[in-house]
């Protein structure tokens, strides 16, 4: 038999694309081939976040934004922001906010996770169902909720009073007191993004190998033992990155915040991208100073990143 | 150590998955005995019931004469390896031989002394401080042999322990295998699918199909003398002749008689015999080929003859059918001669019927 020898430079890739060596060398079909995506990625990506930079050292006002001008003042946005009080207490709102969400997303897409991964009978109707908050629209979630937590006319509320545990008068204006309404947007927040956790952890539970189980039974493992020799130690490097992930998210989010509470009351909600959105966007129309802002939290990020990053060396090492 | 007693066993999945049939035997305490058979006949279900990791359908298991059916795995004192090694990923060698040892909360100090021992028996004590992935699958396999020989276990049960090593590994392991018996004597119970491993390496071995037990004898025995059709063809490489024909008879002698080609039987055969469909096996190594086709020997035509190292394999045609011999590899034998064949009438075997249970025929 004889099998007809492929030349070493000659690739798939040549083949498969039918060009022939004489038209387009390798080491260039890679590039040609990637640089579509490239383009997009260097507009879609990299380009606003160099305009952001470069907009958080300057004055940038909406005529500036317009003609894209704009005059440059060194730090000052960067001075302003640190002697900020209402930065400042954004930033711990944020940390806060996003340091107890993801914790907590964790800890409840596990459980749910370990239990889901259980056989029972319309474990695949369940399984769907846990899905269903996070492929709900943000808006119709936040709608759902607020009336949930409506003083007058909330399921909340009426739950309490049927308990008998607070009186009508009482009703509870959830999101109008700083103390519940930051526990509220945590609630909501964790409401919508835990099923995330549980599809990631689910998916690697999945493949952790029966007989690992089987062997620690013999050797004496209960069942505690075997979650946490086990389970715990397997799924460890998923629950690293969606709290990394999750953070960043978490940190960077948005819309459930501002639908729920703008914000408020008395800035208990006030995290740094409502900040970014009342300083740039809302009132002053202070494009710079807002660009400053995001440009810190974006650093804050990155620091979190490569602290995560040095960790999973180290453990790689190990 | 311990006596293993089978009382009826039986595991069935489902509704009318019977993986094994019923078990009703016993395992003499400090002997290596192998459950074979092929694969899906119901030898792991076999084994996992010994563990406690499958819950028989009924039946009891005893360990001597304390009755273990209900326990669990660490109730048992029994300790397993497992086809896929099961090691823990995420802990060190020493960390997987020892764990068993922590759960028991055995003292450290007796712990070290324990793992050095068995690093030193088991020629591991390079790799103590590597994961597993760190390992060759040799070393990998030697690591879930420790962690299973560490806690000493009344009875050490083997899932196909060394189907993941390559061919050479898998011969030299199993010798270790037989050397690690001889030297800690622990009752050993081995499921392999590999024949050869089985008869190699037990003092006795249990051949199963479809859930039920075929045979169960020391190797020679089951070797030299098939109780079925299933266990003749099953055991030994290449396998059993076997050539589908009919009993008559000759001036008082019994013959076996195809496409007439006659073979004559020793009367020890037949006196048992009463179907008149029958298969006479014959192992390949049992044939001596002969140059002249003269009148006591079984005419033949060599279709190929294959070398195999130390000896040839010649595939022979007799009245329509292929059958192989097993020769020296300097058999002059080629393809297309044709020969006479001499089948030893002490070797030959007579199966009372054609389907997979027919018995085989015996004297007395
Ligand atoms: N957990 C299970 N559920 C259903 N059927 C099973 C299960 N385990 C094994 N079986 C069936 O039982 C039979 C015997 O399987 P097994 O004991 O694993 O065979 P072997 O180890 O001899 O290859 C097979 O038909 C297999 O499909
Ligand atoms: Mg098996």
């Amino acid at each position: 038999m004889t099998v007809e020898a492929a030349s070493p430079q000659e690739t798939v890739a040549t083949r498969v694309a039918g060009i022939g060596r004489t038209l387009i060398p390798d080491r260039w079909l890679g590039l040609v081939l990637l640089a579509p995506s490239a383009v997009v990625f260097l507009l879609l990506l990299i380009y606003p976040l160099l305009y952001g930079i470069w907009t958080s050292f300057h004055s940038v006002d909406i005529l500036d934004l317009a003609s894209g001008g704009g005059s440059f003042v060194g730090f000052d946005n960067y001075l302003w922001l640190l002697q900020n009080a209402q930065f400042w207490h954004a930033l711990k709102t944020s940390t806060l906010y996003a340091g107890i969400v993801v914790t907590l997303q964790i800890v409840l897409g596990t459980a749910v996770a370990l239990l889901l991964h259980q056989s029972f009978k319309g474990r695949a109707f369940v399984r769907g169902l846990v899905l269903f908050p996070y492929m709900m629209p943000v808006v119709a979630v936040i709608l759902v909720w607020m009336l949930l937590y409506n003083a007058l006319f909330g399921a909340i509320n009426y739950i309490l009073f049927s308990l008998g545990l607070i009186s009508r008068i009482d009703a509870i204006a959830w999101l109008s007191q700083p103390d519940s309404a930051f526990a509220g947007v945590v609630l909501v927040s964790l409401w919508k993004y835990f099923p995330f956790v549980v599809v990631i952890v689910l998916a690697r539970l999945q493949v952790i190998p029966q007989d690992l189980y089987e062997a620690a039974r013999i050797d004496g493992a209960g069942a505690w033992s075997r979650f946490v020799d086990i389970t715990l130690r397997e799924i460890k490097d998923v629950l690293i990155v969606i709290a990394l992930l999750r953070t960043i998210f978490m940190f960077n989010n948005f819309e459930v915040v501002f639908l729920l509470t703008h914000g408020g009351p008395m800035q208990a909600t006030l995290t740094l991208p409502i900040l970014v959105y009342e300083t740039a966007l809302d009132g002053d129309r202070a494009f710079g100073r807002g660009s400053a802002i995001a440009v810190v939290m974006f650093g804050l990020l990155m620091m979190t990143m490569m602290v995560y990053f040095r960790f999973l060396r180290r453990e790689d090492r190990q | 150590m311990a006596r293993v007693r089978f009382d009826k066993l039986r595991k069935v999945f489902g509704r009318d998955v019977v993986a094994v049939a019923g078990l009703d035997f016993e395992i003499a305490d400090g002997s290596f005995v192998s459950l074979v058979g092929p694969s899906g006949c119901g030898k792991s279900t076999a084994l996992r019931m010994i563990a406690g990791l499958e819950e028989p359908t009924s039946g009891r298991l005893l360990f001597d004469d304390r009755d273990v059916t209900g326990l669990e795995p660490r109730d048992r004192d029994i300790a397993m390896v497992f086809q896929s090694y099961a090691l823990y990923p995420h802990m060190s060698v020493r960390e997987n031989l020892e764990y068993g040892l922590r759960k028991r909360r055995v003292p450290a100090a007796e712990r070290d002394q324990r793992v050095a021992r068995i690093a030193a028996m088991l020629h591991i004590e390079p790799f103590l401080e590597r994961k597993p992935r760190q390992l060759s699958g040799g070393q990998r396999q030697r690591v879930a042999l420790g962690r299973a020989l560490i806690r000493d276990p009344e009875v050490f049960l083997l899932d196909e322990p060394l189907s993941n090593l390559d061919a050479k590994l898998r011969v030299h392991m199993r010798a270790e295998l037989a050397t690690l018996h001889a030297r800690v004597g622990t009752t050993m119970i081995y499921v392999t699918h590999d024949q050869l491993e089985a008869m190699t390496l037990s003092d006795r071995i249990v051949v199963m199909s479809q859930g039920v037990v075929q045979q169960i004898g020391p190797p020679e025995e089951v070797y030299a003398r098939p109780a079925n059709r299933f266990v003749a063809e099953f055991i030994g490489t290449p396998s059993m002749n076997l050539m589908a024909g009919e009993l008559d008879e000759e001036g008082g002698k019994a013959r076996f008689r195809r496409n007439g080609v006659t073979v004559p039987l020793p009367d020890s055969l037949t006196a048992a015999a009463d179907a008149r469909q029958v298969l006479l096996g014959i192992r390949p190594e049992d044939i001596r080929i002969t140059a002249d086709s003269g009148e006591a020997t079984i005419p033949a035509q060599v279709a190929v003859a294959e070398l195999a190292g130390a000896e040839k394999y010649i595939y022979l045609d007799v009245a329509g059918m292929q059958i192989i011999a097993r020769t020296d590899a300097d058999s002059p034998v080629r393809g297309g001669d044709r020969v006479g064949l001499h089948f030893r009438p002490d070797r030959l075997h007579l199966f009372d019927g054609t389907s997979d249970e027919a018995k085989a025929i015996r004297a007395g």
